[in-house]
């Protein structure tokens, strides 16, 4: 009887350490889990300040372009806009719709990536209309592909701002 | 009889070992776990706040600009945005100081981890790339971000 009593309480301490352990790594785990979402909003917050300047940047170009000699209605309005000196600019010359004329009909789009600063990227449309232009500038943090010159948008941690300007 | 007890005694020292062995190292863990969340939290939290900082700099400056129209002015003059650093060597950091509520500021208060420049550079006549950069340091690691923009002379 002795005998069989002892033998039941064999394993227990075994048992024990192995339920404190679980609890304790699921403590852990939690906690873990907690400053994952912790870091991974701290990262959202410091690449949307960088994807904010660099469509801030990007708008203030096209603007300052717009305002100036006003590129944008010309087909070959991609090689007279330059955003960075001696920096590589991206032209990408989407004209959609009919082209905007000055006795008030038709709209001009035109479009051009560019890159401002190490690897953030811009994407902006300028859509002139008769009842007046629009700049809207997509900033993103990363993906500016140097080859295509172009914003890539297949990558993962990309965050985008977007800014409207419309005069 | 006796010899059944005294196996089991034998039994139980090995079991206790087996299981000091598991708690010391799932104790273990999940502290290591739990400092090092601690840190990334902190960094998380540093990293936040020295974006902020950037953005408030990046902001003076914008207004800088808006408010004064010699800011561009010519390459090398004594235009506005020469009062920034144009390189890094002759660059002066400026230390934040923590005010009462916690909010940081140049002026008066106790000195903070955190510390900002701008390096203001003249492209051409018409545009300027600001570069805000804020630093600090938790214990020997040193931590900078880096904010970067480029100002056009267009008034929006």
């Amino acid at each position: 009887m002795i005998n069989n009593k002892l033998q039941t309480n064999k394993g227990y301490t075994l048992l024990f350490a192995v339920l404190v352990s679980t609890l304790v790594l699921s403590v852990g785990l939690s906690i873990l889990n907690i400053n994952k979402k912790e870091y991974l909003l701290a990262s959202a917050a410091r690449e949307s300040v960088t994807a904010f300047y660099a469509a801030d940047g990007a708008l203030e170009c096209a603007a300052f372009h717009d305002l100036g000699l006003s590129p944008f209605l010309q087909a070959n309005y991609a090689s007279k806009v330059s955003c960075v000196a001696n920096a590589p600019y991206a032209p990408d010359p989407v004209n959609v719709g009919a082209p905007f004329s000055d006795n008030g009909t038709g709209t001009t789009v035109a479009r051009f990536d560019v890159n401002l600063n190490d690897s953030s990227c811009a994407t902006v449309i300028v859509t002139k209309s008769p009842t007046g232009t629009s700049i809207e500038s997509r900033g993103y943090n990363i993906g500016w592909d140097s080859v295509a010159r172009k914003c890539n948008l297949a990558s993962p941690k990309r965050v985008e701002r977007v800014l409207y300007y419309t005069y | 009889m006796i010899k059944n007890i005294n196996n089991n005694k034998g039994f139980t020292i090995v079991e206790t070992l087996v299981a000091i062995t598991i708690l010391m190292i799932s104790i273990a863990g999940p502290l290591t776990i739990a400092q090092k969340s601690l840190t990334a939290a902190n960094q998380a939290k540093d990293q936040v706040t020295a974006s902020y900082l950037a953005q408030d700099l990046m902001e003076y400056i914008k207004n800088a600009r808006d408010n004064n129209p010699t800011f561009y002015g010519p390459v090398g003059g004594g235009s506005f945005y020469s009062q920034f650093c144009i390189s890094i060597a002759n660059c002066t950091t400026a230390v934040l100081n923590t005010q009462a509520d916690g909010s940081y500021t140049t002026g008066a208060g106790t000195p903070s981890k955190f510390s900002r420049f701008a390096i203001v550079n003249l492209n051409s006549q018409d545009e300027v790339t600001v570069k805000v950069t804020v630093t600090w340091q938790n214990g020997p690691i040193k931590n900078s971000y880096v904010l970067e923009n480029h100002l056009f002379n267009v008034k929006l």
